[in-house]
């Protein structure tokens, strides 16, 4: 897609103060092609998150009756739960980059705050899962010692298990620390109606992982 | 600077609240729904019906929270294409691992003993490994009769 | 005669700081070219080692194991630190905002961030070849990569660090296409080096992030036992090739399209002459990378996957070589009746045709999975893919290497003992490989350290042949390193080219151009316009 007529003279005019970076015209070109640039990295992200779902694809598909059996130790109200949870971060995501194409600096760190502490809530149940399957010997792999499924292998699916939930989790992790950085550089102006880049892609960013969420709830947590 | 600039061409307009909140209401509902059609079984309809509502649940998400309803082409075409790629290598990956020993049948054999990745571990009688399954059923599908390791090895 | 620019890219700004934590797309260019020489050197001086000691049957001066760690090493280092990031990250980094007519890539920090990444997994690499390197082959195949005692771990997590570099190179290569095209230069007015990196830049986005999770699945396996490769468990090893094989497959054309670019920019250039079949060329770029998605079974077909996938596989195969040979009979068109200047690029790029012709060729055949059945994982595989990754992306490098060399140090290297180097490298080359595909149709497996006496010759043979292949390089290092210091400048366009990277200085100024770049001519237009040829050498005087 080809631009309009570019500008010679270094972008400094007092509507857009030098948020415009040097090699690009204007500061639609720079906002279209950050864009650009998030979702070619959001591909990657469904690309690599991807691989796991073949996986899962392939031994859910090799053992059927075991994955049944499985997942009824997996708790589908704190799935469902965090699953809420994160819909709802998505939401206050989506707000604060509304606030900040209004220019409400203050509704801007409010939604991003409430989408911090979403997603750290997110976590937390995470956590109190996870301490629950280790207690019971609901590991992966070698380390699996739970007694009551039926079926071979059952460890197959507690492997697959943690490791899609905690790749999740540590994406959950990051985007969080992407989330605070947005909230100390909206606390010093760095953001304006004109130019919220920045937010715009952390947020597109946050959407994806809730979005591989709501494909992992189903076909973790609601197997038959 | 926090003054409403004039959106430039190409800017994404500003979408009503309602919107925003209409799509989490809705996103809501559906995760309802998936959980409750869950409690019933439809035999193999189970799966479609639950990624089903994934998609749909994707779907309003991207268009509205993402704002690819609003926006560029470009974009919807990069997400569609990353989910392509997916799906060929899911499915391709799929005809491998359904499909195996449907023209030449294979036969499983128990495990030899003998091989070096099992040296610390105990093997049972019957060439089993302590604590995995002694029959592999839901595994690789096989011809039910197990030979002994002197016929056709694979 | 010419002066360089006082100042250029080169020493505007001055000191190892400013090198250090450039944003300059040319400097970042510059940093990655030395690396990937350096690695070249390293790779190439490991497979001279090798073909020594298998100069006779029988062991020579090395145990088993140390030749496995060898052609593992030889493999992962020629892969994951050469050959993947040569082109794109050294020549692309450095021509394509040239060559559209931009101040810089998309995102300059996002470039410097590739390069770091790039050391910080190739430092992974060193290590793991210090402390007891992996034995396992390139492909760390399992159950061995998850049993072996050797270093497999850093290795991989090496191989995962690089893969980032390569996703946000690929990525800033698109974003800068789309968006930093110069006014006037549309899609199909650009140069046919750009579709092709482009084309290239979709395979990294969308493959490599699937090399990422299988190596991450390969460590956890060997780290944590999560059982997911290992058959006791229920697991499947052959799904790791899968795995491995939807990366590596579309990665083999992450290492020739940059190639084909080069060649599209060669022939042209050489043969005076407007490309032949410009859509058609582009076009098949895009498509070669698109299909290179769905044929990545075909390194499989002994492995125990299903019949029906096998010949799904073999099937798709031979439509991937469709796009291939849609450009070599372009680029021979493009020759005929064209008023050709043998220069050193040119002699590169005819290599190329030859060269990448029998490799592709024997692809096919090994696409066909009858005949790959008795062919897989014996020397023929060995020649073709060094067919076509030395004799087609290899030799395009060079040819780039001396088409840019002028533009990026502003200084001529000297023709004759290019052309020396270049006899060494042909002769040699061919030396070596093609005595591997008759030893390999004969029955010799690859990567076998000991041999029947029957294929004595031919290894022989092949090692005489990697000697010369070796002396050709080492004179190039002499006089491409004299060229960059001392040799003459080479003006402005020292060839009469006409893409955008040969209207401003030798070397370029920091900005790229001293004037906002327009576009008056394409890339192409050599029956409309005529580029003045700024150095004087025995091919200036063009035969019209």
């Amino acid at each position: 897609m080809n631009h309009t007529t570019p500008t010679t003279e270094h972008i400094h005019t007092p509507a857009q103060p030098g948020f415009v970076q040097h090699h690009f015209t204007d500061a639609e070109q720079q906002r279209e092609s950050s864009k650009l640039g998030i979702w070619i990295f959001l591909l990657t992200e469904v690309l690599f998150f991807g691989g796991l779902f073949c996986a899962y694809a392939v031994y859910r598909a090799w053992n059927p009756d075991m994955f049944h059996n499985a997942n009824r130790h997996l708790d589908v109200a704190l799935g469902a739960l965090n699953t809420v949870v994160l819909i709802t971060s998505s939401l206050t995501m989506a707000l604060a980059i509304r606030s900040m194409q209004l220019g409400r600096k203050s509704h801007t760190l409010i939604n991003l705050g409430l989408t911090l502490a979403l997603a750290g809530t997110f976590l937390v149940v995470k956590f109190f899962e996870y301490h629950h399957k280790f207690e019971l010997g609901l590991l992966p792999g070698k380390y699996y010692t739970f007694q009551g499924i039926e079926g071979s292998n059952p460890h197959i699916f507690f492997s697959v298990y943690f490791f899609m939930t905690g790749l999740h989790g540590i994406h959950v992790i990051a985007g969080m620390i992407a989330i605070g950085w947005m909230m100390y550089r909206t606390s010093r102006n760095h953001f304006s109606a004109a130019y919220y880049n920045p937010i715009e892609m952390t947020g597109l960013y946050w959407h994806l992982v809730d979005l591989v969420w709501i494909f992992l709830f189903p076909l973790l947590y609601l197997i038959g | 600077m926090s003054t409403t600039a004039t959106p430039a061409h190409g800017a994404s307009h500003v979408l009503p609240l309602k919107v925003y909140i209409g799509v989490a209401g809705a996103l809501l509902v559906f995760t309802l729904i998936t959980y409750e059609v869950s409690l019933f079984d439809f035999g193999s309809a189970n799966l479609i019906i639950a990624l089903a509502v994934a998609v749909f649940k994707a779907s309003l998400v991207g268009l509205y929270f993402m704002h690819l309803r609003y926006d560029h082409k470009m974009y919807a075409i990069v997400l569609m294409s990353s989910l392509f790629f997916l799906a060929c290598f899911i499915g391709l990956t799929l005809i491998d691992t359904q499909g195996r020993g449907a023209i030449d049948p294979m036969r499983a054999t128990p495990l030899r003993a003998s091989a070096k990745m099992y040296q610390s571990q105990e093997l049972s009688g019957d060439g089993a490994l302590a604590g995995a399954p002694a029959t592999p059923k839901d595994t690789v599908r096989i011809d039910s009769s197990v030979t002994t390791p002197a016929s056709s090895g694979h | 005669m010419n002066t360089l620019p006082a100042t250029s890219y080169l020493n505007d700004p001055k000191g190892l700081k400013s090198w250090l934590l450039t944003k300059d797309h040319k400097r970042i260019g510059v940093m990655y070219l030395i690396a990937i020489l350096f690695f070249f050197v390293l790779g190439g001086a490991i497979a001279l080692i090798m073909r020594l000691e298998l100069f006779r049957p029988g062991q020579q001066f090395m145990d088993a194991k140390t030749y496995n760690q060898l052609f593992t090493l030889h493999g992962a280092i020629m892969v994951f630190l050469f050959i993947i990031p040569s082109i794109p990250a050294a020549i692309g980094n450095f021509v394509i905002p040239l060559q559209i007519g931009a101040k810089d890539v998309a995102f300059p920090r996002l470039n410097l961030a590739s390069w770091y990444i790039y050391v910080l997994g190739a430092l992974f690499c060193v290590y793991s070849l210090i402390s007891g390197a992996a034995d396992t082959g390139w492909t760390f195949y399992t159950p061995y990569s998850v049993t072996t005692s050797t270093s497999v771990i850093s290795m991989t997590i090496g191989a995962f660090i690089l893969g980032f570099s390569s996703i946000f190179t690929g990525l800033n290569f698109i974003v800068t296409v789309h968006k930093l095209r110069a006014p006037g230069m549309t899609w199909f007015n650009m140069p046919l080096f750009i579709w092709g990196m482009y084309a290239t830049a979709i395979i990294q986005v969308l493959a490599t992030p699937v090399l990422a999770i299988t190596l991450l699945m390969l460590v956890l396996e060997r780290a944590v036992g999560i059982g997911i490769f290992d058959p006791a468990m229920g697991g499947d090893p052959v799904l790791f090739q899968h795995f491995f094989w939807f990366y590596s497959h579309p990665a083999v054309y992450i290492m020739i399209l940059p190639g084909m670019a080069i060649i599209s920019e060669l022939i042209p250039a050489f043969a005076h002459k407007r490309i032949f079949g410009y859509r058609a060329i582009a076009y098949s770029s895009v498509g070669l990378a698109l299909l290179s998605f769905i044929v990545w079974g075909h390194h499989m077909f002994t492995s125990g996957q299903s019949e029906l996938a096998a010949v799904v596989f073999s099937f798709l195969t031979f439509s991937v070589g469709i796009p291939s040979a849609v450009k070599v009979f372009n680029w021979m068109s493009t020759l005929y009746r064209g008023s050709i200047s043998f220069n050193t690029p040119m002699l590169y790029a005819l290599a190329f045709l030859f060269l990448f012709t029998i490799g592709g060729l024997t692809g096919i055949f090994l696409g066909a999975l009858s005949i790959d059945i008795h062919l897989h994982d014996t020397y023929f595989v060995v020649a073709h893919f060094h067919y076509v990754m030395m004799g087609g992306t290899v030799i395009a490098l060079l040819g780039a290497l001396h088409y840019w060399w002028p533009k990026i140090w502003g200084r001529m290297y000297n023709e004759f003992w290019a052309k020396i180097s270049f006899a060494l490298i042909f002769v040699g080359f061919n030396a070596t490989f093609l005595p591997q595909f008759v030893m390999g149709a004969q029955g010799m497996p690859r990567r076998y350290f000991n041999y029947l006496d029957q294929y004595q010759p031919y290894h022989a043979f092949s090692s005489v042949g990697a000697l010369i292949l070796g002396l050709g390089f080492l004179i190039m290092i002499f006089y491409l390193t004299h060229a960059a210091r001392k040799g003459r400048p080479a003006g402005d366009n020292p060839w009469g080219a006409l893409t955008m990277e040969w209207f401003t200085t030798s070397p370029p100024p920091h900005h790229n151009f001293n004037e906002e770049p327009k576009v008056t001519h394409g890339p192409y237009d050599y029956d409309q316009v005529l580029a003045p040829i700024t150095i004087e050498s025995e091919y200036s005087r063009v035969k019209r």
